[in-house]
C-alpha cells in the first residue's frame, strides 16, 4: 500500500515536471521560461558572487546560537496556534481517493510527506541561496522536512490536548510562560552558555547547524542525522496519537480551500468589498446596448475596485487636513504640494493596474461575452470605458484638490507652476488618453496571453510564471514607450509653434498639447479597433479549459 | 429558409478534428436533440453555433445571418445556455436581468423581468448575488436571462444539470412552450429520456461526425429493422457501438 502511495506521489511529481517541459514546445511558454531562467540565473549569480564576500551569519557560534534561539521560539510558538483540528489539509481529489481507500493514517501521512518534498526542496534551494548565499540546500531541505513533520505532530497533539480539556487559552499561557521564562533567564545570564539555555537550545542547535552553510561538513552531517531522526520520531507520534484524523482533515482541507479561493479572488480583483452598493445610474430601456457593459463594469468598479481608491482618498484627506493645522511654512506646502502632484501623475500608472474591471475581470466569462450581440470593437471599447471613467473622475478630483491646495497654501518655486488652471487642464487631458492607452494594453495582454494572466488552481508556479510576468511587464513598457514616440515627436514642433505665436497667452498650452493628444487618442482608437477584431476572431478553444478550471 | 442552418461545419483544435462536415437544419418550433458519447464534439458544435468558437470551415446561419459574416445580427436572435452557468459575481439577480435587457435592447424589459423570475422561482432572490445562489438557481437565472429577449433560436447544453425535480419539470415545460411559440431549439444532453420526451428530431454524432440524423421515430424504426419496437436509448447505444465497431 505504501508503495502505491509512493508511486502516486512520485508520478505526480514526474508528470508535473513533464507537463511543464511539454508546455515549452509552445513558443510563448518557451520565451517566458527563458526569461524566468535568465532572471533566476542573474539572481543566483549575484547571490553566489556575494556569498564569498558577505554572509548574513558570519560568526559561527553567535550565528548558530541566534538561529537556534529563533528555531526554539518557532518550535514552542506553534503550540499556541489557535487551531486544534486534527488531520492534515489535502486537495479534494486526495480526500476522495485516499480516505475511501483501505489506508492507515501512517500511509496517508507518508504520502503527504513524499508529496511535499519537491516543494520543500525548491524552498530549500531558494532559501539557502537568497538568504544565506550558500549552497547547503541539502541541510536546509532536511531542516524543512523535519520541521514540517514536527508541525504535523504538534497539530495532532493540539487536537489531543483539546480532547483532554486543554484548550487554546491554557496552551497560550504555557507558551508565554516558556518563552517569557527562557527570555528572562537569557537576559539575566547574558549568555547562551548557561546550562538551562543550553538544554533548551539542545535540539534547535542541531536544526541550526544542519541548515547553516558555514559549518564544518562533519558537524553538518551529524546534525542532519539528528534532525532526520527527530523528524522520524515526529512522524510516528503523528501516526499513533489518538485523534479524529479523518474528520479533522476534512475540516482543515475545507478551510484551506476557502482561504485559497478567497486569496485568488482578492488577487484577481474579484473580491467584492461593497456588495450592496447601488448602481451608479439607472439603466434605460433604449439606446446603445453597449452602455449595459459600461454600467455593469462601473458597478464592478464600485463594488470591487473602490477600496484602494478610498484608501488613497482618505490618505489625501489626512494629508490636506493635517496641513491646515501645521504652521504655514513655504517648505511644508511645497512638500505636500509635491506629493499631491506626484499622486496626480501616478494615477495613470496605478489606476490602470488597480482598476481592472474590464476584460481582465471578464476573461473567465469570455464564452458568455462572445454571445453578446455586439461587435468585438464595441465590446472592447465598452469594457475599458468603465475603469477609464473612474480613473478620469479620480484624476479630476486629485487635480482639483491639488490646485486648490497649491493656490491656498502658498506653494512656491517649481511646484507653484502646477497651480495654474492651464497646467491642470493640460495634465487632465493628457492623463485620459494615456490611461486609455495603458488600459488597452493591459486588456490586450489578457486576450493575447489569457493563460498567462489567469492561471488554473492546479497549475504549478515557477520560473515560467516569473518569466511570464517579466515578459508582460516588459512588453507593457516597450509598447507604452513606442506608443509615446510619435506623440513626443509631434510635441516638439507643436511647442515651438505655440511659443512662436501664442507665447504668454492662455492658448499656448492648448496649441502645444492638442497635436500630441490627438496622436495618442488616434493610437487608442486604432488599438481598440485591432483588439476588437482580435476579440471577434479569438478562439479560446486551446486556452479555454485551462482558464475555466 | 430555416432558423438554424448548418452546412458542412468543421472545427479543428490544432491537428485534431473535433467536428467534421456536420450539416443539419432546425425548423421553426422544432427541437433538435444533439446526442453522442463523451468527446463526440457536441459542446464544440454548440459553441460554434453560438459564435464562441469560429468554425474552421463550413457555414452556420441563424435566421438567415451567417454567424461569421453577420455575427451581431445572428446573435440578436440567439440564446446559448452553457452547462456551467457563468454569472457576474458582482451583479445581483435583478441587475443581471437589467443588464441583459439593455444589451439586447428589449423594449420595456422591466415589465418582462417579473414573470420570468416567477417562472423560474427566483422572485424572492431579486437582490441576491450569485454567491448566495445554489447551483440550480444560478442555472435558472442564466436561463431566465436568455429568455428575456425572446430569442428565435435557443441552444441548450445540458440544461437540467443541478436542477431539483420541480425545477426539471418546469424547465422541460419552459423549453416545450418556447418551441410551441415558434422557437427553434437545439438541446444537447446525455439524458436520453429527456431527448426522447422533448425532441422532434435527433442528431447523433460520434468522433466529430454525424452518424444519424432525423426524426427520433425514424431512427428507432431503422434500428429495429422490423423486429419490434426499440427504445431511443437502445437505438442510440446500438448505433454508436456499430459505428465504433466499423472504425
Amino acid at each position: 500500500m505504501t508503495g502505491a502511495l509512493a508511486y502516486v506521489a512520485l508520478m505526480s511529481m514526474k508528470n508535473r515536471i513533464l507537463m511543464s517541459l511539454r508546455k515549452l514546445r509552445n513558443a510563448r511558454y518557451l520565451i517566458s521560461a527563458i526569461f524566468g531562467v535568465a532572471y533566476l540565473f542573474m539572481m543566483f549569480g549575484r547571490s553566489f558572487g556575494r556569498a564569498g564576500r558577505v554572509r548574513i551569519i558570519t560568526a559561527q557560534s553567535v550565528g548558530t546560537d541566534i538561529m537556534a534561539g529563533v528555531i526554539f521560539l518557532l518550535l514552542v510558538a506553534v503550540w499556541a496556534w489557535p487551531s486544534d483540528d486534527a488531520g492534515i489539509a489535502m486537495s479534494e481529489s486526495e480526500m476522495q481517493f485516499l480516505f475511501s481507500a483501505p489506508l492507515r493514517r501512517r500511509d496517508i501521512l507518508l504520502y503527504r510527506f513524499l508529496r511535499s518534498q519537491m516543494a520543500l526542496l525548491i524552498s530549500a534551494v531558494m532559501t539557502s541561496i537568497f538568504a544565506s548565499g550558500s549552497r547547503n540546500f541539502i541541510g536546509m531541505w532536511f531542516f524543512f522536512a523535519s520541521l514540517s513533520l514536527y508541525m504535523t505532530m504538534v497539530q495532532q497533539l493540539r487536537a489531543r490536548l483539546r480532547k483532554m480539556g486543554i484548550g487554546f487559552a491554557i496552551r497560550l499561557a504555557a507558551v508565554i510562560a516558556v518563552i517569557g521564562g527562557s527570555s528572562w533567564w537569557l537576559v539575566r545570564a547574558g549568555t547562551f552558555g548557561t546550562p538551562v539555555i543550553r538544554a533548551l537550545l539542545f535540539l534547535p542547535r542541531f536544526f541550526a547547524t544542519a541548515s547553516l552553510g558555514n559549518m564544518p561538513l562533519g558537524l553538518r552531517l551529524e546534525s542532519m542525522a539528528v534532525v532526520a531522526a527527530f523528524g522520524v520520531l515526529c512522524f510516528f507520534v503523528s501516526a499513533t496519537v489518538k485523534v479524529d484524523f479523518e474528520e479533522g482533515s476534512i475540516a482543515l482541507s475545507q478551510k484551506k480551500a476557502n482561504a485559497v479561493t478567497r486569496q485568488r479572488n482578492q488577487q484577481a480583483g474579484q473580491w467584492i468589498a461593497f456588495k450592496r452598493l447601488p448602481p451608479p445610474f439607472r439603466l434605460g430601456d433604449s439606446g446603445m446596448p453597449e452602455i449595459a457593459i459600461v454600467w455593469k463594469n462601473l458597478i464592478a468598479s464600485l463594488r470591487i475596485g473602490m477600496m484602494p481608491i478610498l484608501i488613497i482618498f482618505i490618505a489625501m484627506t489626512v494629508v490636506i487636513g493635517q496641513s491646515f493645522f501645521v504652521p504655514q511654512v513655504r517648505e511644508t506646502s511645497n512638500v505636500f504640494g509635491g506629493l499631491m502632484v506626484m499622486m496626480c501623475v501616478l494615477v495613470p500608472l496605478i489606476g490602470s493596474n488597480v482598476l481592472s474591471q474590464d476584460l481582465r475581470l471578464d476573461i473567465t466569462r469570455i464564452e458568455y461575452l462572445k454571445t453578446f450581440p455586439s461587435s468585438g470593437e464595441r465590446i472592447v471599447a465598452a469594457e475599458i470605458a468603465a475603469p477609464l471613467i473612474v480613473m478620469s473622475i479620480t484624476e479630476l478630483f486629485f487635480l482639483g484638490v491639488t490646485a486648490l491646495f497649491l493656490n491656498t497654501r502658498g506653494a512656491a518655486g517649481n511646484i507653484a507652476r502646477f497651480a495654474t488652471p492651464q497646467t491642470m487642464v493640460c495634465i487632465f487631458i493628457f492623463t485620459i488618453p494615456i490611461c486609455a492607452l495603458l488600459t488597452v494594453m493591459r486588456n490586450a495582454a489578457v486576450l493575447l496571453f489569457p493563460a498567462w494572466i489567469i492561471r488554473s488552481k492546479e497549475e504549478p508556479r515557477g520560473f515560467v510564471v516569473t518569466g511570464q510576468r517579466l515578459v508582460v511587464a516588459l512588453g507593457n513598457l516597450i509598447v507604452l514607450a513606442v506608443a509615446l514616440i510619435p506623440a513626443a515627436i509631434v510635441f516638439l514642433p507643436a511647442i515651438l509653434i505655440a511659443n512662436r505665436f501664442f507665447s504668454g497667452s492662455p492658448g499656448f498650452l492648448a496649441v502645444a498639447s492638442l497635436p500630441p493628444l490627438a496622436i495618442i487618442a488616434g493610437e487608442v482608437w486604432i488599438a481598440v479597433r485591432w483588439l476588437g477584431k482580435y476579440f471577434d476572431s479569438f478562439d479560446a478553444s486551446n486556452e479555454l479549459d485551462r482558464i475555466m478550471t | 429558409m430555416h432558423p438554424i442552418e448548418v452546412i458542412s461545419l468543421s472545427k479543428s483544435y490544432g491537428d485534431f478534428p473535433a467536428v467534421k462536415e456536420l450539416s443539419f437544419t432546425v425548423k421553426e418550433g422544432e427541437i433538435l436533440g444533439l446526442v453522442g458519447p463523451n468527446g463526440a464534439g457536441k459542446t464544440t458544435t454548440l459553441r460554434a453555433l453560438a459564435g464562441i468558437h469560429p468554425p474552421t470551415s463550413g457555414q452556420i446561419r441563424i435566421k438567415g445571418f451567417d454567424i461569421r459574416e453577420d455575427g451581431v445580427d445572428a446573435k440578436r436572435h440567439l440564446a446559448f445556455f452553457p452547462d456551467e452557468p457563468r454569472l457576474f459575481d458582482y451583479l445581483s439577480v435583478d441587475e443581471h436581468m437589467q443588464f441583459i435587457g439593455r444589451l439586447y435592447s428589449v423594449p420595456d424589459f422591466r415589465s418582462k423581468v417579473e414573470p420570468l423570475l416567477t417562472e423560474f422561482d427566483l422572485q424572492d432572490k431579486r437582490k441576491a448575488m450569485p454567491a448566495e445562489l445554489s447551483r440550480g438557481m444560478k442555472q435558472k437565472l442564466m436561463i431566465a436571462c436568455g429568455f428575456l429577449h425572446e430569442p428565435a433560436v435557443l441552444i441548450f447544453d445540458e440544461p437540467l444539470t443541478g436542477l431539483d425535480p420541480l425545477g426539471i419539470r418546469r424547465m422541460k415545460e419552459s423549453i416545450a412552450r418556447r418551441a410551441k411559440e415558434g422557437a427553434s431549439i437545439i438541446l444537447s444532453s446525455h439524458l436520453l429520456h429527456l431527448v426522447e420526451e422533448l425532441c422532434h428530431s435527433v442528431l447523433v454524432i460520434q468522433n466529430g461526425g454525424s452518424i444519424a440524423y432525423g426524426p427520433i421515430e425514424d431512427l428507432k424504426w431503422r434500428i429495429a429493422q422490423g423486429r419490434g419496437d426499440v427504445s431511443f436509448e437502445e437505438a442510440f447505444l446500438r448505433i454508436t457501438s456499430e459505428e465504433a465497431a466499423t472504425k
